[in-house]
């Protein structure tokens, strides 16, 4: 029995759905007991247990299951919420921002179609993890790298179409995406780019094939169910040297960010580089309890604590050289003598650090592509283990660096929070990612959590900030601060999702993007 | 009073997770695993308490080496009984890198501001999944 409807669907169509997509996947593979399934958000920013709520979930093993289930949601009227792997958690994870909406969970189509070595690309489906990808080069000896996000066991292909980031060259996924298949709502099939010519042999080397390049729309959107993505890989460099440079005060960051700029739209840094706190690197390896027993954030009394402790600064910027070694000595100079002007700075190599389980001997795998869990430690800082993403976007200038943190810091301090930020350098724009850890059992904080995250959007959007991406809770609320022109942009997805979704069954709410059905 | 201080203050004696649950068949099995997070002296004293002395493997949060290493084979065709006393991070992780393959049971309880004591059976679907 489905725990929650969607709405105007009654209990007997829903089970009439959940029968028909039986007869589809196997009994096996339809779900309707999901009291403690891993299609829930585990990390919940409500209290009331009815939001956010599945009704039920069913998993595709192949493109043809997903057309039929398509076509059974379009014949009922019974919404889908596609997911790749539902790993992406502090966004929601497998939840549907609509109660009732059925999961149409991807995992199951987990082949890696192609691995090309000489150009550098794979095609894979919606269930490839990184880790099976990073499997799957190394078991060949394929002279390829992956970049990761922290999370190694996010869909290859999910991650990319939420806009996820890593940290090497090839940091910005979804730019390095190439060539789609897609099932439309209708359960028409198409290929974007170069696909779309029959018998091509280029469609993931050249992505804009002919006409409108379309594959943007299908990224954090609800108009399609992307069943294959191609995904560039970047050579395996003939050399790699990764390294931190910590920065001793909170203040440090304009001017660090000021140096940041020339060098990466120069492209003397080369890999998506991050800036990032010292209790955001501090929770990696440690608890709070460690340093401090007292209820609330850390006060800054016991920041040197930490700092000393751990070998990190107020801010450690981590970076990695790629190429041939002369040509990595002469990036590292400028670089070295770029950061040297931020007094107390120090720049570090992994052997000069002591620690065991160090920051940047971690940090050093991730940007080579090595996908891991590390990442996830932060969650035991305050013990209770939730968190959420808050992720505005700015120019990379030291005083959007320092407005943004000044205006975020203080806000979660004021609420009883640590602030565990990190500035991720993009080609022209810095996401200024913070993760807000909370006690996901306790409805108190889970009530001033959601209190600070409503407030942080709005203050951002006043001050000309928004976020590139967000937990399902608060999709419609950033969607709304996109607003130019009265909410020009917002209204034409609005006429993209009707025309290519007339009976509003993919992901209602997506992106804050809702079919006409439940538009009223 | 804070929920944390009541927390730290009411665990002795803990409520640790009963491995012969009635109606919780999938947890019956005796673990074959015992993680203890080695950061933390009372992770030690609660995993001895509960569940004995012998074969406990000291842990510091992150599953990902154990999963490469040792987990994910052992767990490929088979069931996985395992128990621990740890941070949230790692039964999480491992909860989660499971579910994809397996039928997971997991019970938990909160033993202090870090450490969770946990017991965890997962049972191969036999999933029918590509390769």
């Amino acid at each position: 029995m489905a725990s929650a409807l969607p709405p105007g669907i009654d209990e007997a169509t829903l089970e009439e759905a959940f029968s028909r997509f039986r007869n589809i996947v196997g009994n096996d593979w339809v779900f309707t007991d999901l009291q403690s399934s891993s299609y829930k958000d585990p990390y919940p920013l409500s209290n009331d247990p009815n939001e956010y709520q599945p009704s039920g979930a069913v998993a595709p093993a192949s493109v043809d299951e997903v057309q039929a289930i398509v076509g059974v949601a379009n014949e009922l009227g019974v919404p889908l919420w596609p997911v790749s792997r539902g790993n992406n958690f502090a966004y929601g994870g497998a939840a549907p921002v609509m109660s009732g909406t059925v999961v149409l969970d991807m995992n199951r189509m987990n082949r890696i179609i192609e691995v090309n070595e000489e150009f550098g690309y794979a095609l894979v489906e919606p269930g490839v993890s990184y880790f099976d990808l990073y499997e799957y080069i190394q078991e060949r000896g394929l002279k390829l790298w992956l970049d990761v996000p922290d999370p190694g066991w996010g869909s290859v292909m999910g991650n990319a179409l939420d806009h996820g980031i890593g940290y090497t060259p090839y940091g910005d996924h979804f730019a390095m995406q190439c060539g789609m298949e897609v099932v439309l709502p209708t359960g028409e099939l198409v290929r974007t780019g170069m696909g779309a010519l029959e018998g091509n042999n280029t469609w993931q080397l050249f992505k804009y094939g002919y006409g409108p390049y379309v594959d943007g729309i299908f990224s954090q959107s609800n108009f399609g169910i992307v069943t294959k993505m191609g995904i560039w890989l970047m050579p395996e460099p003939p050399g790699y040297r990764p390294y931190m440079i910590s920065f001793q005060r909170e203040e440090d960051i304009e001017q660090v960010i000021e140096i940041l700029r020339p060098l990466k739209v120069g492209m003397v840094i080369q890999n998506a580089a991050t800036v990032r706190s010292l209790i955001l690197d501090a929770a990696i390896h440690e608890t709070k309890s460690k340093y401090y027993s007292g209820s609330g954030p850390v006060p800054p009394s016991v920041y040197q604590d930490i700092m000393d402790d751990q070998q990190i600064g107020m801010w450690n910027f981590c970076g990695a050289l790629y190429g041939p070694p002369p040509v990595m000595d002469a990036l590292e100079s400028v670089i070295r003598d770029a950061f040297a002007q931020v007094p107390g700075s120090r720049f570090w190599f992994p052997e000069e650090r002591t620690r065991e389980f160090d920051i940047l001997k971690h940090r050093a795998e991730t940007m080579k592509g090595i996908p891991k869990l590390t990442e996830f430690n932060f969650l035991n800082w305050n013990g209770g283990g939730g968190h959420v993403g808050f992720s505005p976007v700015a120019p990379i200038t030291g005083k959007d660096a320092i407005d943004q943190y000044n205006l975020v810091s203080g806000l979660l301090r004021e609420y009883q929070f640590d602030y565990l930020g990190l500035m991720a350098i993009g080609w022209r724009d810095l996401h200024h990612v913070t993760v807000v850890v909370y006690d996901k059992n306790d409805p108190d904080e889970i009530r001033r959590m959601d209190e600070v995250f409503n407030i942080l959007v709005d203050e951002a959007a006043k001050a000309g900030y928004g976020e590139y991406r967000t937990h399902i809770r608060y999709m419609d609320r950033i969607a709304q601060t996109y607003n130019w022109n009265n909410g020009s942009l917002w209204r034409m997805h609005e006429t993209v999702k009707d025309a290519l979704d007339p009976n509003g069954i993919i992901a209602p709410g997506k992106s804050g993007i809702w079919p006409q059905r439940y538009r009223s | 009073m804070k929920r944390r201080n009541f927390i730290s203050s009411s665990l002795i004696p803990l409520a640790l997770p009963k491995l012969s649950l009635a109606g919780s068949s999938s947890l019956q099995a005796t673990p074959t695993i015992k993680y203890f997070e080695e950061r933390y002296q009372k992770a030690g004293k609660v995993a001895r308490s509960w569940l004995g002395s012998g074969n406990w493997q000291a842990v510091q949060s992150d599953i990902t080496p154990l999963w490469n290493g040792q987990l994910k084979s052992k767990c490929k065709d088979d069931s996985l009984h395992v128990a621990g006393v740890t941070t949230e991070s790692f039964y999480f992780c491992l909860q989660r890198l499971l579910q994809p393959t397996h039928a997971v049971s997991v019970e938990i309880t909160r033993v202090d501001q870090n450490l969770y004591a946990w017991a965890l059976s997962a049972t191969n679907k036999n999933n029918g999944r590509n390769s």
